[in-house]
């Protein structure tokens, strides 16, 4: 099952390749998503999570499933949207897209799956490298920048990671143990590993896959990849990628917990988690296009996600929380916002005002989405940013949390004011009819997705509620 | 794109001294995906001169804030 789930759609890409006809090809998303789904949901409900044996490639922990099974969620609504979006970019054509997404979830699976520090690396490398045509899809000056960007920047951090993975490897060799880069070898062990090796290696875990998570300041590709992608694109990127990235981190702070070196580990992530948060609310205010401000957004969220396993107990159970109402958020919020940019061929604040005239559906699904992310109840953010926050005040931190709450209110304002300005108001004079009507395909998803935030927010189930503990734990106590 | 490789050479002259950590399976996929890297950033080079008519990145820099 787990072998199934990532080469489903890795073999599926190059049929998609040759299928001659364009809907056939977007159909191919949909069948690729709903396979995934089905089989992510098979491995969460079936195996139950018990330590994996030794020496194992492939196993599903209880992180690895909560990524995995979000990253699929977003992916089923993002190909759904993309069989409605596709038809109005068939001068683009999709020959090029649809294989890219698939090999794009397959890697996203295998990093969530990986049990070899080695083989989540690859993966996350592959995400780089089929993410990337996805950014360069418009084919125009900005986009091909923002494309460059993106790889230059991803690629040095990835090269980081890879020498974070090596040292922490060496810490191995360096304090006897055989050498080895399971990651149930690692934890078995970590006990004995050089101390100066591993805190090198695991700095450089840190700031590599912080790259690709984009927390400040390793962040810069962000805004330029995010605004000039498809919002399809941005959803799957600011959604699925982002987590699988904080996965590949939370695996470096489950080796220095097994170390004893939590504390370090801990302080690292919350200095990185308070920058990305204040550096996101200043970046935010004033911020003239749609697009990149939902990038900053994204800062901002995996600014809370450090924090939140910076801190630790309570606040590591908000923050897996939040890992799951923020992937379904930015999913509603790119697709809604793409639907905008349909609507008015532009996604600069000058050109798009009163969108709830415009685009009923699409701009109360952004405003809905506005809401949820900054943490207005009833939307799940507010409860995981809420248990973050109890999390903070109970370990005896009340300045990191009056600062918290200080950058979210920035961060609402600043938000505020363009989402506002983009829904309210009245058309401009010269808005030229560009072709696009709201449609179940391209409102559906992003609806649903919100749904999602919404009820998750409202009632959240025990065993969903034991699913998200248990994954908390993993980077707890020391094995 | 010249550093880059050669960031990449040196950490893969590191990997050599832990051999034993990386299987053979996955230092050769590791390789793959370096090439197919390397593949698409040429691509993108290609592209790069397409539009701008020039290979000086410098000159990419209108995306501002």
């Amino acid at each position: 099952m787990i072998v199934a789930i990532i080469l489903f759609p890795l073999l599926l890409a190059p049929v998609a390749f040759f299928i001659p006809s364009h809907q056939g090809r977007s159909w191919m998303l949909p069948l690729a998503g709903g396979v995934h789904l089905g089989l992510a949901l098979a491995l969460a409900l079936v195996v139950a999570p018990g330590p994996a044996s030794g020496g194992q490639w492939l196993a599903a922990d209880p992180l690895g499933q909560l990524v995995l099974l979000v990253t699929s969620v977003l992916f089923f609504c993002c190909s759904l949207y993309a069989v409605g979006y596709l038809i109005y970019r068939l001068d683009r054509g999709n020959r090029i897209m649809v294989p890219c997404l698939l090999v794009f979830l397959s890697a996203m699976s295998l990093a969530t799956l990986a049990r070899h520090l080695g083989l989540m690396w690859l993966a996350v490398e592959t995400t780089t490298i089929s993410s990337a045509p996805l950014i360069y899809y418009n084919r125009n000056q900005l986009s091909i920048e923002a494309t460059w960007k993106y790889l230059m920047v991803c690629s040095v951090g990835i090269a980081l990671a890879m020498l974070g993975t090596l040292f922490v490897a060496y810490s191995a060799l360096h304090g006897g143990a055989p050498v080895s880069l399971q990651l149930d070898d690692l934890l078995s062990r970590a006990g004995t590993f050089s101390r100066p090796w591993l805190h090198a290696g695991f700095v450089f875990l840190l700031v590599g896959f912080g790259t690709k998570m984009g927390l400040a300041p390793l962040h810069t590709w962000k805004p330029d990849a995010y605004g000039e992608a498809p919002g399809l694109v941005g959803a799957l990127l600011a959604g699925g990628l982002t987590s699988v990235a904080f996965l590949a981190i939370l695996r470096g702070v489950q080796i220095m917990a097994a170390a004893g070196d939590l504390s370090l580990a801990r302080a690292a992530l919350l200095a990185m988690g308070l920058f990305s948060l204040a550096l996101a609310a200043v970046f935010m205010v004033r911020q003239p296009d749609v697009k990149r401000m939902l990038a900053y957004s994204s800062v901002e969220n995996m600014g809370i996600l450090a924090l939140g396993v910076g801190i630790g107990g309570l606040a590591a159970f908000g923050a897996m929380f939040h890992l799951v109402n923020n992937a379904l958020t930015k999913g509603g919020l790119f697709l809604s916002a793409g639907n905008i940019q349909r609507a008015y061929s532009s996604k600069r604040l000058g050109e798009v005002r009163g969108a709830l005239s415009r685009v009923p559906l699409s701009a109360g699904l952004f405003l809905a989405g506005f809401l949820a992310i900054t943490g207005s109840p009833p939307f799940g953010p507010f409860l995981s940013e809420f248990t973050i926050l109890r999390g903070i005040f109970g370990a005896g931190h009340p300045a990191i949390g009056g600062v918290f709450l200080l950058l979210l209110a920035v961060v609402f304002i600043g938000m505020g004011g363009t989402v506002l300005s983009v829904t309210q108001g009245g058309e401009p004079d010269e808005l030229v009819d560009s072709g696009y009507r709201d449609s179940l395909l391209m409102v559906g998803p992003p609806l649903l997705l919100l749904l999602l935030v919404l009820t998750l927010g409202l009632y959240l189930p025990a065993p969903v509620q034991a699913f998200l503990q248990r994954a908390a734990s993993l980077v707890e106590v020391a094995r | 794109m010249l550093g880059y490789l050669m960031l990449e050479n040196g950490i893969f002259i590191f990997a050599i001294l832990l051999s034993a950590a990386m299987p053979l399976m996955v230092e050769a996929g590791v390789l793959l995906d370096l090439l197919v890297a390397i593949f698409v950033m040429g691509i993108v080079i290609n592209q790069i001169n397409r539009e701008f008519s020039t290979l000086n990145t410098e000159r990419l820099s209108s995306l501002r804030e």
